[in-house]
């Protein structure tokens, strides 16, 4: 069978590595989904699109919340941490200080540039002055096929921005969205920096609206590191507070595949 | 703990209509990025998540299949870190969803198994896109118009990663063949 000026291996062997052809034989074609699992799938989905759609993300922050999630490591192991609201004492350092919009929406913000986020007090007025430069808008798609190269340009300007007024609560959301896909992002590659990121978003949020899923993934994250018993019981819990939840069921059947 | 409900986006697609119209593309596409059909649900789960995520952010200038395919490719690629999942193979379940041809003899089901396992191995070390394309070409046999239709990207482009992918098939094969010499 040709296409074009290809032809498929299996039509010319003779064109393929030998012996390729005997395992391209045997394989098995991908095949859609029987129509249980998508009736099941659609219900779990169905749950989902009944709640916030979530704002344009704003991707340098996420893409920088991990590495702030590993700097606030340290700041997690001081003293004040124990006597200082959760809200002042970590993340919000970086929640409310960025706002770099670079996707479509909305026209984009100025980025405005301050003190570096580790000198940068929560409660700092912002500058009189602030618009430095801004971004043009980027496609989505771009992000999506290279989102490593804007995870490393979007670094400096994560930790040059200036704090602005209190999160709104699309803006909350946003955060919350922010810390939970930066640990989806890193819980197989570095599970231990997606249980902090995931544990900024626990005192963040406490009663957040995607509090199943950090606890789905934090418990990812445990397997992942080979804490099997403290996965299991924050399993549990999760089962506990969010049954019949998606997250219940994949979870069981995370923990039920053994270590 | 009940979540207040959202407007719709205003002339965007929502979630329910993307699945209905995505969900078996979302599913094929994570088997030709080599996602086990035990782990199929799970991480279609994800990317409809992340999609339901993102609907603000899609501006529609690119097919809701590209779009949907850039999510399986993170999704895929997160998977693949897995260290579990390439100790695993092949995971349990999977008899359940093996299908064989009908002619093949029960003595025959091990070599098959075998020779899916190379496969899987071969495939493995190609970089996800390439692997999407040549699956896509070799083994479901759509030619390279139905291909870009369903990623939305050139003719040229299909070609071109075809090309590039049959070369790291070829090498990737030949370490596994160099790997088999060794181990006899």
């Amino acid at each position: 069978m040709k296409d074009g000026e290809l032809e498929r291996w299996l039509s010319n062997p003779d064109a393929a590595p030998p012996g390729a052809v005997d395992l391209l034989r045997v394989a098995q074609r991908p095949s859609p989904p029987s129509p249980e699992v998508r009736a099941r799938l659609g219900r779990e989905l169905q749950q989902l699109a009944s709640t916030p759609a979530f704002p344009a993300p704003r991707w340098p922050f996420i893409s920088g919340i991990a590495v702030v999630a590993v700097g606030a490591a340290g700041w997690l192991a001081l003293p004040r941490w124990h006597t200082a609201p959760p809200a002042v004492a970590v993340a919000p350092v970086a929640a409310r200080h960025v706002a770099v919009p670079i996707v479509l929406g909305p026209p984009p913000q100025p980025l405005t540039v301050a003190e570096p986020m580790a000198s940068a007090p929560a409660e700092r007025p912002a500058p009189s002055a602030p618009p430095v430069r801004s971004h043009g808008p980027r496609r989505a798609w771009s992000r999506l096929a290279a989102p490593r190269s804007d995870a490393r340009a979007a670094k400096p300007a994560l930790l040059k921005t200036a704090p602005s007024g209190p999160a709104t609560g699309a803006d909350s959301l946003a955060r919350e969205e922010a810390l939970i896909e930066a640990a989806r992002r890193t819980v197989h590659a570095r599970p231990a920096a997606a249980l902090e990121t995931l544990e900024i978003h626990r005192s963040e949020f406490p009663a957040g609206q995607l509090g199943a899923e950090r606890e789905f993934l934090a418990v990812s994250a445990l397997v992942q590191l080979g804490r099997h018993a403290e996965a299991e019981a924050r399993g549990r819990r999760l089962a506990a507070q969010y049954p019949g939840t998606t997250y219940a069921q994949r979870v069981q059947r995370l923990l039920s595949s053994g270590p | 703990m009940r979540r207040p409900t959202a407007p719709p986006v205003e002339g965007g697609p929502d979630l329910s209509a993307i699945y209905g119209e995505r969900a078996e593309f979302v599913w094929l596409t994570l088997q030709r990025l080599g996602v086990r059909h035990a782990d199929l649900e799970d991480l279609a789960h994800d990317v409809f998540v992340i999609a339901h995520r993102k609907l603000r952010s899609f501006d529609g200038t690119s097919r809701v299949t590209t779009w949907l395919f850039g999510i399986c490719l993170r999704v895929a690629a997160n998977y693949r870190r897995r260290a579990h999942v390439r100790l695993e193979r092949p995971m349990g379940g999977a008899e359940t969803y093996e299908r064989f041809p009908d002619l093949v003899q029960p003595e025959e089901v091990l070599g098959l198994r075998e020779a899916r396992t190379r496969l899987s191995a071969v495939l493995d070390r190609i970089d996800l896109t390439k692997r999407a394309v040549f699956v896509m070409f070799e083994v479901e046999g759509l030619s390279c118009a139905e291909i870009a239709a369903q990623l939305g990207i050139p003719v040229g482009t299909v070609y071109s990663r075809l090309h590039a992918a049959r070369k790291a098939f070829a090498d990737a094969f030949a370490i596994e063949q160099r790997g088999r010499r060794t181990e006899r």
